[in-house]
């Protein structure tokens, strides 16, 4: 059996430039191994590629009794700072406004058997995890899902990160209109760009089709966008209200409303507007401030206006600004049957619970959107592929990955549910309780992330199990409540927007640690994220049940008719709250009650010792750095064509490498440089070379020359082994060149 | 060649619920004493929530194990999946060995029949579920499990979605 390489199989396979991008990582990984790459610069790259580290990376686990180190073999190598290259570590794998075919959950659910644990994890924001992944799969696996069109690209590090979406826009019944394809074109135009390269920290950006619902959650996004129309010169125009500098982490910050009404021709520059200013003036040192948020607070959103306002005349323009307006004409999402609705079909045992709470019914008559309930946000891989059969055969493939962590098929003939009911069923994907209290979103926690303090899965499997058990029982409102688990402050489980929020933090009992929980009350969903819930009091984990009933039945028997929890929390005020919680505050005894030392899920005695450097962050690296990196593992590339007697490729490669370096200096001075080989040259010899900046005092004008001399080349030289070689020798000899030049203007740069 | 993962699984005797919580407390003492030699054993995972998935896992850096509960039969799963050794059968046999030993351990709280194994191979690209691979990785397994266990096994191919990794089962008759 010959096995060929998926590289070799897939390049011709997928969107343009990404097959390279890949090699170009593949090769980073090489010079990694070897050593010749720095290490904060290749976690920003990996990062940047969704290549995330994971708990116990750096090496150290407690095991209950002591912290031992995990003997990893090559344990001299690392990934990044602190994190061994062999230690397992997590994809994050982009799926712009949650949208898959079949075909891509097929991929999708092979690689989870292939490279990971068997369970794909769909999280927060719409994105698939794959954990437990090596370093060196990752390119194999981008490649697998680049021939799909899928990319893990700038789905970590400090760029933008993947663009939600209302998992239900195109259907809504409330929705102003189908904001799918503005969030899909947004994301495409953004991803790889030139103007989101240097910011000091992520950048979500989130579409919502109306104002009332909680869906798109657009105002705790960096930047959101919520659908609205407007009548100029009696012609209906699209456009969307944009809001800006909204977040959670671990001071949650409202979105403030750039501007009410921004057309379709229009969304696009704004955007690049913002982010150009936002990688100009954002905070890059202090990794706790360097959100938009916190320059939105700073210059406040007049001068924001102000700044963006000024900013547009000076962007080259994009026909993409416009030109994606095309595909938006396109874009049509259609049924695969007919509608009928249900009437008088058979109904099977258990349906009628799971039609209360999983099928919504679409604005188009006689379809319906149905949710599939994930427990904690998990499916194996057998289930993706029975689903991507379901979704073929009943829906015409509509699928989305939700912010809830669950999946939803769209387009549902009405008199299908009951079939479609038993399919799931059959696969264990017929859960009821879809956006109720059993329905528990959750982050990682203490499971993988390095930054957990507590488990939130635990915990939130502790509660569905035992929600689930009693659901039948609960009284409506509170069956309707919404309970979100986050394992540290930084809320990745999105807590502050529950009406019973719970983010982990630890608490000292006598010599030893017990977790605990801080509980948040009264967030609201619907407004698109409309406001944060309030913190009342942190309670040892293995309370939080007991917390939950407790603040559950007050409400059910304390509440004014009709009163939402919000209300009643806002009502009760922050003593009130706490007064209800208090009785389950006291720290325990360990000599009585041992269990309380010990997280959910786990056996060991707790520590905070596990909790390690976080990569969410990513790392400050100049833009420099990273895009000279480029160059030298498009050099690295080079070398091995040499190497395999491809000289011709070979020859092209040192040229690109010559140019992507080139590239990088340029930046250095002029962003907006472009990407025409022409133009870079032009600028370079300019700003470089003419005015001698780019100079050896030995060498003169010889490192230049080098690719210079290429650029200029003609054409018809025959490119034999000798000329690759010599090629690739003075392309690193000008990468170094390219090294020092910048070196010298920074040090004028701090000079002056 | 090596595939990228070779799964091997025995099944739970009879009929009784196997109790996947049990395991978790079992793994993190496997982790803290180093159990397995020759394997590093990194982390547990927990799946049970997941109905019919991998239930709870032990992470390791050379392979995994599981009390895995796939297609709603419970039993011990072993994956082997770095540090391979030097061919396909070499490799069987060191999953078949890691999984006896690991058995072993196990007796008393998870009881195995060991005169039935599923083995999964699990490689896309040089391993596709076919009639052909199915004729070039039997031999091999065929080898492994006789010669462990003292007797003839059989295989036959189990069918499966063709989309999925290609499965071998193995029994003495």
């Amino acid at each position: 059996m010959v096995a060929k390489s998926w590289k070799v199989l897939l390049q011709d396979q997928m969107p343009e430039g990404w097959a390279e991008e890949i090699d170009v990582f593949d090769g980073q990984i090489e010079l990694m191994k070897q050593g010749k790459l720095d290490e904060k610069v290749f976690a920003e790259t990996r990062l940047r590629r969704g290549a995330y580290g994971q708990r116990y990376d750096n090496g150290q686990r407690h095991d209950g009794v002591e912290t031992r180190a995990l003997s990893y073999p090559d344990a001299a190598l690392f990934k990044g700072p602190d994190t061994i290259w062999h230690a397992p570590g997590m994809l994050r794998i982009k799926i712009p406004f949650g949208g898959v075919t079949p075909r891509q959950m097929e991929v999708l659910s092979v690689l989870g058997q292939e490279y990971s644990d068997n369970i794909l994890h769909v999280t927060t924001r719409q994105d698939i995890q794959l954990h437990y992944i090596h370093i060196e799969d990752t390119p194999d696996i981008m490649r697998r899902l680049a021939a799909v069109g899928i990319t893990t690209r700038e789905a970590c590090g400090n760029s933008v990160r993947n663009v939600t979406c209302c998992p239900i826009a195109g259907v809504c019944r409330d929705e102003k209109f189908d904001t799918t394809p503005y969030a899909n074109a947004l994301a495409f135009f953004l991803l790889g760009h030139d103007d989101v390269q240097d910011f000091g920290r992520k950048f979500k950006i989130a579409f919502s089709g109306c104002s009332e619902h909680g869906c798109g959650l657009a105002k705790m996004h960096d930047l959101g966008f919520i659908a609205r129309t407007k009548v100029i010169d009696g012609v209906t125009k699209r456009g969307f209200a944009m809001y800006v500098g909204g977040g959670l982490g671990t001071v949650p910050q409202q979105a403030k409303l750039l501007t009410d009404f921004a057309s379709e021709e229009e969304v696009f520059p704004i955007t690049q507007a913002v982010c150009r200013i936002f990688a100009r003036l954002g905070e890059k040192r202090n990794r706790n401030r360097a959100r938009i948020k916190f320059l939105v607070e700073k210059l406040g959103i007049e001068e924001l206006r102000r700044l963006v306002k000024e900013e547009l005349p000076t962007i080259p323009p994009d026909q993409r600004w416009t030109g994606y307006l095309e595909e938006v004409e396109q874009y049509d999402e259609r049924p695969l049957k007919p509608s009928i609705h249900l009437n008088g079909q058979a109904r099977p045992d258990g349906f009628d619970e799971w039609y209360g709470s999983n099928v919504y019914h679409q604005r188009q008559e006689g379809y319906a959107t149905v949710t599939i309930n994930l427990p904690l946000g998990d499916f194996t891989a057998e289930q993706g592929i029975r689903l991507a059969d379901i979704a073929r055969q009943y829906c015409g493939g509509h699928i989305r990955f939700t912010v809830e962590q669950n999946i939803v098929l769209r387009w549902i003939s009405e008199a299908d549910l009951p079939a479609l009911y038993l399919d799931l069923k059959a696969e264990q994907l017929a859960t009821p309780g879809a956006g109720t209290i059993v329905d528990i979103t959750t982050c990682p926690g203490t499971d993988t992330c390095k930054l957990g303090i507590a488990s939130s899965r635990g915990l939130a499997g502790e509660l569905r199990t035992r929600l689930t058990a009693k659901s039948a029982s609960l009284p409506d409102a509170i069956k309707s409540l919404r309970i979100k688990v986050s394992g540290c402050f930084n809320s990745c489980g999105q807590h502050h927007l529950a009406d019973l929020g719970f983010y982990g933090n630890s608490r000292r009992a006598g010599n030893r640690k017990v977790p605990h929980f801080q509980v948040v009350l009264g967030g609201q969903w619907d407004d698109n994220g409309g406001s944060y819930g309030l913190a009342v009091g942190a309670v040892p984990a293995k309370r939080v049940p007991d917390v939950l009933d407790a603040i559950t039945d007050h409400y059910a028997n304390g509440r004014e008719r009709g009163e939402s929890f919000k209300s009643w929390v806002s009502r009760l005020g922050t003593r009130g709250a706490r007064e209800l919680i208090q009785p389950f505050m006291t720290l325990p005894v360990y000599e009585e009650q041992p269990q309380f030392f010990t997280d959910w899920g786990d056996v060991r005695e707790y520590t905070i010792g596990d909790i390690g450097v976080g990569e969410c962050a990513g790392e400050v690296v100049s833009l420099f750095s990273f895009e000279i990196a480029q160059a030298e593992s498009q050099l690295f590339e080079a070398q091995i064509a040499l190497d395999e007697g491809n000289f011709g490729r070979a020859d092209e490669l040192a040229y690109r490498a010559m140019v992507l370096a080139a590239r990088s200096l340029v930046r250095v001075q002029f962003l907006d440089v472009g990407h025409e080989t022409e133009r870079i040259v032009e600028e370079f010899k300019s700003r470089f070379v003419e005015t001698k900046l780019f100079y050896d005092q030995y060498a003169h004008s010889k490192f230049a020359n080098y690719f210079l001399d290429r650029h200029k080349r003609a054409e018809g030289v025959v490119v034999d082994r000798e000329v690759a070689h010599h090629l690739i020798e003075e392309g690193q000899l000008f990468i170094e060149a390219v090294h020092s030049c910048e070196a010298k203007l920074t040090g004028l740069a701090s000079a002056n | 060649m090596i595939p990228q993962r070779i799964k091997i699984k025995f099944f739970a005797k009879g009929d009784q619920p196997v109790e996947a919580e049990l395991f978790v407390a079992i793994f993190h003492g496997w982790i803290r004493n180093q159990l397995i030699s020759d394997i590093l054993l990194i982390d547990v995972a927990d799946y049970k929530h997941v109905p019919n998935g991998p239930g709870v896992m032990l992470i390791g850096h050379q392979a995994d194990y599981a009390v895995d509960y796939a297609d709603g039969r419970p039993g011990l799963l072993y994956v082997r999946k770095r540090q391979h050794a030097d061919s396909f059968e070499e490799d069987v046999r060191l999953a078949l060995n890691h999984l006896v030993q690991s058995a072993e351990l196990l007796a008393g709280q998870l009881d195995l029949n060991l005169d039935e194994a599923v083995v999964t191979i699990v490689d896309e690209l040089a391993a596709p579920n076919s009639a052909e691979t199915f004729d070039h990785f039997a031999p091999s397994v065929q080898a492994v499990f006789s010669d462990h266990f003292g007797r003839n096994a059989l295989v036959e191919r189990v069918e499966n979605d063709t989309r999925l990794p290609i499965q071998l089962r193995v029994f003495f008759p």
